[in-house]
């Protein structure tokens, strides 16, 4: 290795989703020496397009109770070492007087189904599903359409998928882990029989780089089959993309399935300050950093949801999400019934090339399991290594949950800050609020719709892997709230600007790239009631960005 | 006996169309809804140079005007003369009737004041303020409010310094009171009363201390109905200067309150409603609907219509088709027919939508085309960013488009020539 020009690491991971940087903890916490590199941020592929859910599926439950099973068990290891990161999500499935002789069949059938999931429900320390009539099912969600007879409830966990791929990368980077957003793999290095490394790209600052290692991961997602072509150890995907919505507001207590046109099941959840509207699940042929949402699809999740929930009317979409989910090959099949279960391949024995392994498929929710597996197999091929201890490490700010009031108190901020401050950071809450008591002003909040103050934005470019202002939304959920960063996309770039020391016209292109990112997913909903709004923030924005130009 | 005008949108394109029909002599009746764009107003009068270089003269406004009006095809400046001769008089017009508001640093014959680039702010040291500017001197102080943050005061400093040391940034932690998220308006509103202002001013004076500098820059936050920026200077005893700073907030907010001020003083009644519809007969407008179930007989009227695009409702957007709700005028993008509706198309956020060019056409006289190709009716004028062929955004000129066919369309409507 010492002849070669550039680092040597025991393993190199491409990918910086949640199988990415979870493998890379994983590795790093063996004792390894791993590299992790990233051509965005953290999360912003198919993790970050997911709906958050770490759940079993009860969807998969019949056709895949095993990958279901798993799942409920991984959700409960990520509880225990994310705690702060994880929300509850009740869940209501109700049926109505016209869906008929079916609707009450399917009534029964979900009460069986749910009866059976609830013996996976403790693995992850969620609660038996209960059965509501038509009368009681009203109290608890009294925005329903008339002419509900009942419904099944379950519930499940959500998270922060940005921030729980970005606490796996910084705590590997804490673990000697060279971790490198903005990192562009142009090229699998192979020496004959033997995949020794990788040609990186910092898009950043434009320096190339050769990284070597023993194995080399590919966590590289709906990108991998493309990158794995290269080096002839190709395989097939059957990528599906998944649409979701978000509005501006909640519109229900609980997480409420919805029987689209087709028949299919779509939900919207509660999520954060937000709804959250999904999804779709379509064959995808195109190009995967380019996901494109139709109008058609739009129209397809609102009228599902305004049929169940007509009061989804008076909300407002502000934005889409695409992503594709890089669901494992099958022929024959509708997207829905494909597996979701996942694949470790050792490309030793699939294409006689040394030193290359692909994780690939699965399930959020299982993230941690596949992310062992796959070190196990790296390990076994280093023959070196320790037994995995993820599931009981804590995550960076999962070591304990500090109190909101406690916090509150110590930061001088209001009960509502703090609370959405211990979310994010949980013990790190503690950090945040000293970095306020020596410096009060930053307890200013910089977003309006979600009180995210200066000081936690500052925290997060020392401490969680910064190199863009367009890395806060997904750090401290900046610009995703209801205005779309109307308060706080100039605020967060000065900010970061003038920690950073950037120069005036790189501080526009950032602010200019985070309007491009927020605009892509809004494009398509520049209609009807949206014409107004896109009106009033482009006058809010737009000018300036114009006149920078100049 | 003097003739009659009704005015259709209380934005900038509407009150220059008021002021221009009162100058002409006409009794002016103007129907506002609720606030549209004018609200967003930056402060900075982009009317002249579409690239906004530092210092253009009166040559490269000519230029730049022309330059932007021939840039898209059916620009509603581009028949009816120089713009630049017709935004002279247009600004006589309207800010004649804008003491309130200061009357904007728009100096058509000299240089403009500095321009300097910040952090995607573009900040001009001497902007709201009716006397000339002259160079930042060495020794100034910026002043950052923590309330708002002071990162912007920092890259203000930055940027006047052309990278050596520039002028010192003092923060100041008076803050009306421990509220919710602290906002340039509402921090403006508070400016505007006497108690806080006069804490504001004496903690000022006690940061300053003995090193008063030779001139202080604040942020654009010093009152919205007061001007506080001229009380500080009274209290301090040395020049203040506003930095604009294109956010919307305070502002737009001054701009609404000079708007109102000026039809007042002008003589013009105004009635906060909203229009419900208009109906013709024969080849005219004969009257117009409000909400409050009023009725304006304008048969023997002149009438301009200055309802904007989404925002002030001049144009609605339903389905697969894009509608002037009023009067279902026809719509133009680019010079061309309106049919359906153009998909936003996919690229930088700072490219021109489609969707925000369209809107209707007129003919010379600025009365909008029906479909015949003719004038819809005789007695209706249009104003403002209801006419379609130019980018409200990406152009830079859309003051000047609001002021020139907002004060010709009143003077229209009024019975005389442009």
């Amino acid at each position: 290795m010492s002849a070669h020009k550039g680092p040597a690491y025991d393993a190199i991971v491409i990918g910086g989703g949640v199988n990415g940087c979870g493998t890379a903890r994983d590795l790093a916490l063996r004792g390894l020496k791993v590299a992790l590199v990233e051509k965005g941020d953290f999360s912003m592929g198919t993790s970050w397009a997911s709906s958050g859910f770490i759940h079993g599926g009860i969807r998969y439950l019949l056709s895949d109770f095993f990958t279901t099973k798993k799942s409920c068990l991984d959700s409960g290891f990520i509880r225990q070492i994310a705690p702060h990161l994880v929300f509850r999500v009740p869940l209501l499935y109700p049926v109505f007087a016209d869906e008929g002789f079916e609707g009450r069949f399917r009534l029964e059938a979900a009460n069986a189904l749910f009866s059976l999931y609830d013996t996976l429900q403790p693995l992850k320390g969620g609660k038996p599903h209960s059965r509501v009539d038509g009368r009681e099912v009203y109290e608890i969600e009294p925005h329903l359409r008339p002419g509900c007879i009942g419904a099944v409830v379950t519930d499940e966990w959500g998270i922060d998928v940005p921030r729980l791929c970005t606490l796996n990368a910084v705590d590997a980077a804490r673990r000697g882990a060279d971790v490198r957003s903005w990192t562009k793999v142009e090229r699998v290095r192979r020496d004959g029989r033997r995949v020794t490394g990788v040609d990186v790209l910092d898009t950043l600052t434009g320096r190339r780089e050769t990284l070597h290692a023993d194995v080399v991961v590919n966590c590289a997602g709906v990108w991998g089959p493309a990158l794995s072509a290269g080096i002839d150890c190709g395989y097939k995907l059957r990528p599906s993309k998944g649409v979701h919505l978000v509005l501006d507001r909640r519109i229900s207590n609980f997480g409420v399935l919805c029987v689209a046109v087709d028949g299919r099941e779509v939900f919207v959840t509660p999520h954060e300050n937000t709804s959250l509207i999904g999804t779709t699940d379509d064959d995808y042929y195109g190009d995967p950093d380019h996901v494109p949402v139709t109008e058609d699809e739009v129209a397809y999740l609102l009228q599902a949801i305004e049929r169940t929930l007509p009061g989804a009317k008076d909300a407002r979409v502000i934005k889409t999400i695409a992503g594709l989910r890089p669901t494992l090959w099958g022929w024959g099949k509708y997207e829905s019934a494909l597996s979701r279960d996942h694949r470790v391949y050792d490309h030793a024995k699939l294409h006689d090339t040394e030193g290359y392994v692909t994780l690939t498929g699965g399930k959020l929710a299982a993230y941690r399991i596949m992310a062992e597996e796959t070190a196990d197999l790296v390990c076994k091929k280093l023959g070196r290594g320790g037994p995995c201890t993820t599931h009981e490490t804590p995550l960076p700010g999962g070591e304990s949950t500090p109190d909101v009031r406690e916090i509150a108190a110590a930061a001088g901020i209001d009960a509502y800050t703090a609370r959405r401050l211990v979310y994010r950071q949980g013990a790190r809450a503690r950090d945040v609020a000293a970095r306020i008591r020596r410096h009060p002003a930053e307890a200013r909040a910089l977003c309006a719709c979600d009180p995210v103050t200066e000081a936690e934005v500052r925290f997060a470019v020392d401490h969680e892997l910064v190199r863009r202002p367009i890395d806060l939304v997904g750090r401290c959920r900046l610009t995703e709230g209801p205005c779309q960063g109307s308060g706080c996309i100039r605020e967060a770039a000065a900010v970061f600007a003038e920690m950073r020391g950037l120069d005036a016209a790189t501080t526009a292109a950032e602010t200019r790239a985070l309007l491009d990112n927020k605009w892509g997913w809004r494009a398509p909903l520049v209609d009807g009631a949206h014409a107004p709004g896109e009106e009033l923030y482009r006058l809010y924005h737009q000018a300036p960005a114009a006149a920078e130009d100049a | 006996m003097s003739p009659r005008v009704v005015v259709i949108g209380g934005g900038l394109a509407g009150t220059a169309a008021a002021l221009g029909a009162a100058r002409a002599g006409a009794q002016v009746t103007l129907v506002s809804r609720r606030a549209g764009r004018a609200a967003f107003h930056g402060g900075l009068w982009t009317l002249g140079d579409p690239d906004l270089r530092p210092l253009p003269r009166a040559e490269t406004l000519r230029d730049g005007l022309a330059a932007a009006v021939a840039r898209r095809p059916g620009h509603p400046l581009a028949r009816g003369g120089d713009p630049l001769d017709r935004l002279r008089a247009a600004v006589e017009t309207v800010f004649l009737g804008f003491e309130a508001f200061g009357r904007p640093a728009l100096r058509l014959d000299g240089p403009f004041a500095r321009l300097v680039h910040a952090s995607g702010r573009r900040v001009r040291a001497f902007g709201h303020d009716r006397r000339a500017g002259a160079d930042v001197p060495d020794d100034t102080a910026v002043l950052g409010i923590e309330a708002l943050g002071t990162a912007g005061a920092r890259l203000v400093a930055r940027a006047l310094s052309g990278g050596g040391d520039g002028p010192r940034v003092i923060a100041l932690d008076t803050a009306p009171g421990r509220g919710p998220v602290a906002t340039p308006l509402r921090y403006a509103r508070h400016l505007d009363g006497d108690d806080f202002f006069v804490r504001f001013a004496e903690s000022l004076r006690a940061l300053l201390g003995a090193g008063t500098p030779e001139m202080l820059l604040v942020p654009p936050v010093m009152g919205v109905a007061t001007n506080r920026a001229q009380d500080l200077e009274w209290f301090l005893g040395i020049p203040v200067r506003e930095w604009i700073d294109e956010t919307a907030g305070t502002a737009g907010e001054r701009l609404l309150r000079a708007c109102e001020a000026a039809t007042a003083a002008a003589g013009v009644t105004r009635i906060d409603a909203d229009v419900r519809r208009i109906d013709t007969e024969g080849m005219g407008v004969a009257r117009v609907y409000l909400e409050s179930g009023d009725v304006l007989e304008t048969a023997d009227a002149g009438v301009v219509l200055a309802t904007g695009k989404f925002l002030g409702g001049g144009l609605v957007r339903h389905g697969g088709a894009v509608r002037e709700p009023l009067l279902d005028l026809p719509l133009v993008l680019d010079g061309a027919p309106l049919t359906g509706a153009p998909a936003a198309t996919a690229g930088a956020f700072a490219e021109s939508q489609p969707l925000f060019r369209i809107g209707v056409a007129v003919d010379d006289a600025l009365r909008p085309l029906g479909r015949s190709g003719e004038a819809a009716a005789l007695n209706l004028h249009a104003a403002g960013h209801l006419l379609g062929g130019f980018c409200p955004f990406t152009d830079g000129i859309g003051d000047a488009v609001d002021l020139i066919t907002g004060v010709e369309a009143g003077r229209r409507a009024a019975g005389g020539d442009a």
